[in-house]
């Protein structure tokens, strides 16, 4: 056997195809040309030779690199390697590489990505969570690279991808601290930048407006990071300013958790004294005591549904845009209560 | 194995052209200063031949591509999410771009991960797995792809490493534990296919001998995967045996919140009926109720070390290989206290049947 690398027609012969019907197998954007049985064929006996592409001439031909990149602004916060880990499984099973780029929503760091995933020829980015106006965005509009967005408000995008029922969710969250007699509510949100934020502060506003609850404008505080310490400054925040509140909305678990903390070392009770709620459903809330009540969100069905848009958007690039809403469900926990009446 | 390298000469040959030429096509950058017949026809037969360029040589010829593969078993076991922080920040400041990819435990998905990469011309890998795929990273050091492994070692003493002492972080636990007085003390072991899971049951069992509480304790579970349900699983099964024990040890933060859980609903209190401990002392360790004891792991300068080490090795191929072991240590919260002069473990097993829902 020669040594060296595993040609196409190596494994053309192997199975007795044309070398034309393996390079169609091999490549996702074209292997549907093929039936499944022979695609089957074709797949295990590459792997089993070692067959591996050569990506400067892939790229030559097909503009195709078969990786697909995921952006995630912060893997540190549990939300979003689990919808990391629904994106690859369906890239994977469609016979595409994932690559996965931790952003830190850091604007440099965003283009620089980009920039080096162009060279690669980067089939498309899926770009969960992306920032208003973001220069992502426009630089792979410039670069003709597709992408695919999460988390954004209803009425917020022409892209194609997810938009999260923001409404929905904070209208569960006030109608269930309103059916527990809370009438006295606090806000806290996060950066004003970010597209989900915005959506989830201004869905509060809203589904409180709906029950004819105006909020004090000194009880709305905002964060300028995602972290535990925010939730832990923007409580103390609001205790200070020594106005009656029984319920806490948060627009994140990570606040709501600093906030429970908080609350505990300022000797108040959670929910007896003051109701929290947090929004995504990360699985610490299920851990703590007094367990979080949250909106939670189906991450691993998001990162799922993102890689299947994305898959259509490659196979079809001139179709309509797909946006797919995702509605998110309440889940009662420990840390909102009725209002107590002393 | 010898692998005969394609070289630029053979594929000049074969087309007819001069070197510098199939040179110029096989470098993107400089690809369209040629013909798209010629480059066509070089690219296909350089595909038929199997060329591959020499990483090094490229690096030496061409501007590096700045890339940088990172493979990390499960990005959302919280461990990982912090070393590659501590990778990123680096990587990042000495001007290359880390792709990262989860290879989920699975040999061949992590092998199809490094070729991916190699083919990429990544400027170096860094390698964080439980069982590496030992063939890829032969074939990484083979052809001269800098490599440095993260949370665990290999034999070969040229493969630069970080890695932790585990041995002795299981060992600071059950010093603390027996320092306290418990005598019956089960154990919640990680999946055996993992290094550090290996290494941290073992180390249990040999600081149960050293402290010669290996009679009473005989207690060990095995998770089979770093999940909190797996940690409700392995609890229950541990309260089902009715055996008494004052202390609940386990080989991950995460498994020990999935037995916060059980124990709570099997009237268990931490510490007073049962003290439990965790390990990785991950973000989450801090605010459980009550906060849990365990073993600091510095994954995030962990992760900084493996950066450093790779991006020496890239600079400076020539210098010496080195290999750190990181010792971890105990952190004393409120989740471990004197054992109970009666152990109630073995009065719950009824409530610690599984709930259907």
């Amino acid at each position: 056997m020669p040594t060296g690398r595993v040609t196409l027609k190596d494994i053309a012969e192997q199975i007795g195809v044309h070398p034309s019907t393996v390079s169609r197998v091999l490549n996702p954007a074209t292997r549907d040309m093929v039936s499944q049985e022979v695609v089957e064929k074709v797949t295990t006996t590459a792997r089993s030779l070692g067959y591996r592409p050569t990506p400067l001439a892939r790229g030559l031909k097909t503009q195709s690199s078969g990786n697909i990149a995921v952006f995630v602004p912060d893997l540190t916060n549990p939300m979003f390697p689990e919808i990391v880990r629904g994106a690859e499984s369906v890239l994977i099973d469609a016979g595409y590489t994932p690559i996965l780029a931790n952003t830190k929503n850091d604007r440099e760091r965003k283009l620089m990505l980009v920039d080096h995933l162009k060279q690669r020829q980067i089939d498309g980015i899926i770009i969960v969570t992306a920032l208003r106006n973001d220069p992502i965005i426009a630089a792979c509009r410039q670069n003709g690279i597709p992408v695919v967005v999460s988390d954004r408000g209803i009425g917020e995008t022409e892209l194609p991808g997810l938009i999260i029922d923001d409404q929905f969710g904070m209208r569960s969250v006030v109608s269930h601290l309103v059916a527990l007699g809370h009438q006295k509510f606090a806000l806290i949100s996060g950066p004003q930048r970010l597209s989900p934020s915005i959506s989830r502060h201004s869905s509060a506003l809203k589904a409180l407006h709906e029950r004819r609850i105006a909020v004090d404008p000194d009880l709305v505080t905002f964060c300028d990071d995602f972290s535990r310490d925010a939730g832990h400054r923007a409580c103390r925040a609001l205790l200070d300013q020594d106005k009656a509140f029984t319920a806490i909305i948060t627009s994140n678990d990570i606040y709501a958790i600093g906030v429970v903390a908080e609350l505990r070392d300022q000797g108040l009770n959670c929910p007896g004294d003051i109701s929290v709620t947090g929004y995504n459903g990360i699985r610490p809330t299920k851990w703590l005591s007094p367990s979080i009540t949250t909106v939670d969100l189906p991450k691993r069905m998001m990162g799922q549904r993102m890689a299947e848009i994305m898959l259509q958007r490659l196979k079809n690039p001139a179709g309509v845009p797909e946006r797919h809403v995702i509605r998110p469900t309440l889940i009662e926990r420990e840390s909102s209560g009725p209002v107590r009446h002393d | 194995m010898v692998f005969q390298r394609v070289t630029l000469k053979d594929i000049a040959d074969r087309t007819g052209v001069h070197t510098s030429t199939v040179s110029r096509v096989l470098n993107p950058d400089r690809r369209a200063m040629v013909s798209a017949e010629i480059a066509g026809r070089i690219l296909a037969v350089a595909e038929e031949l199997g060329y591959r360029p020499n990483s090094l040589a490229y690096g030496l010829k061409t501007n590096r591509t700045g890339s940088i593969g990172v493979v990390v078993p499960d990005i959302s076991n919280p461990v990982f999410p912090e070393a590659v922080q501590g990778i990123e920040d680096v990587l990042i400041e000495a001007g290359y771009t880390p792709i990262l990819a989860n290879s989920d435990h699975d040999a061949d998905r992590e092998r199809a991960i490094v070729e991916n990469m190699r083919d990429q011309h990544v400027d170096g890998l860094i390698v964080a797995s439980g069982s590496p795929h030992v063939a890829v990273l032969i074939a990484c050091k083979e052809d001269g792809v800098p490599l440095v492994l993260i949370h665990r070692t290999w034999d070969d003493p040229d493969i630069p490493s970080v890695s932790y002492d585990e041995k002795r972080g299981a060992r600071l636990i059950i010093d603390h534990l027996a320092g306290l007085g418990h005598r019956d003390i089960a154990y919640i072991a990680g999946p055996l296919d993992s290094a550090s899971s290996r290494d941290r049951y073992f180390g249990t069992r040999e600081a149960l001998e050293q402290h010669g509480l290996s009679e009473n304790s005989s207690l060990f579970t095995f998770a089979d995967a770093i999940a909190e349900e797996e940690g409700e699983r392995c609890c229950r099964e541990l309260l089902q045996t009715g055996e008494p024990f004052t202390a609940l040890v386990t080989a991950h933060d995460v498994l020990a919140a999935g037995c916060v859980g059980v124990l709570a609903a099997s009237g268990l209190r931490i510490p007073e009926d049962l003290s439990l401990t965790g390990y990785n002392n991950t973000p989450y360790a801090a605010i459980l109720t009550p906060a849990l004891t365990t073993v600091h792991i510095p994954n995030y300068d962990g992760g900084v070390e493996a950066a450093r080490l790779l991006v020496d090795r890239i600079e400076n191929p020539t210098s010496p290989v080195r290999r750190l072991r990181i010792s971890p240590t105990l952190v004393i919260r409120n989740s471990t206290a004197r054992p109970p002069a009666n152990p109630r473990t073995q009065t719950v097993a009824s409530r610690a049947a599984p709930q259907s829902a």
